[in-house]
């Protein structure tokens, strides 16, 4: 049941999902001393796994702190690309979510279940 | 991490701004307060806030203090006021005003961004939840 198609999208939305909760902590800590802005990055991970045929071995999605300069407060939090980027995520997320509704269609149709 | 974590995550902010909000309006209420010179000034109030639990995605924002400004204040010389001294001089807070105006704007801001993260994960988790329907 659990094909290549099903495993990618699923690995998808775990990544789009993390990069969401570090945008979230990302923007509740805009003003906090010192915080270093966190990326979530799982696009890499994925296009490599699914280049070599299957996501057995693929890693989780990464997470790394910002290197991005600093204002007085040792922050370097950019809320304005965070939001944009919080808006694409959320776009991303939704369509990911759709194509996994249209194989779960195909699979139903396919066991004569109606493909609607 | 719950099931729902954005929402953790962007409450402890808005907790946090809410909060820091709050010691503004504190702030520009008493920033024309007078007293006797006996009696310390009104402290303005500014939040130390830091990262919450232990800087794992997820973790979210804690107001961990506040700081108090001068209680010495200034002294002015109002012989009409009912709590001069005897050489006619009362405390006033130092509150900086165009100062507390800024952090309001900055405040409102912050709050607001987490309120549309909230937003945002909203319609995410929503879609989710129609997964196989």
């Amino acid at each position: 049941m659990s094909d290549l198609t099903t495993q990618a999208l699923h690995y998808a939305i775990d990544g789009l999902s993390l990069r969401q909760q570090a945008i979230a902590g990302n923007l509740a800590n805009v003003q906090t001393p010192g915080y270093h802005a966190k990326e979530v990055d799982f696009e890499q991970s994925l296009s490599q796994a699914l280049s070599g045929g299957n996501l057995q071995g693929a890693g989780g999605p990464s997470v790394t702190t910002s290197t991005a300069p600093t204002d007085a407060d040792g922050n370097n939090v950019n809320a304005s690309s965070d939001i944009v980027t919080l808006q694409e995520t959320t776009l991303r997320y939704q369509a990911t979510v759709d194509s996994l509704n249209a194989k779960f269609r195909m699979l139903r149709g396919a066991m004569g279940g109606g493909f609607s | 991490m719950s099931l729902f974590s954005v929402f953790g995550i962007s409450g402890s902010g808005m907790d946090a701004y809410q909060t820091w909000l709050d010691a503004i309006g504190g702030n520009v209420a008493n920033v024309n307060d007078s007293g006797p010179t006996s009696q310390p000034a009104y402290q303005s109030r500014s939040l130390i806030v830091s990262e919450a639990g232990t800087g794992q995605v997820g973790d979210g924002v804690k107001v961990t203090g506040v700081t108090l400004g001068s209680a010495q204040g200034e002294l002015a010389w109002e012989p009409g006021n009912p709590q001069a001294d005897v050489n006619g001089m009362v405390r006033h807070p130092v509150v900086d005003l165009p100062g507390q105006m800024v952090q309001m704007v900055m405040a409102e801001r912050d709050y607001q961004a987490n309120v549309s993260v909230i937003t945002q994960a909203r319609q995410a988790y929503e879609s989710a939840l129609g997964l196989g329907t």
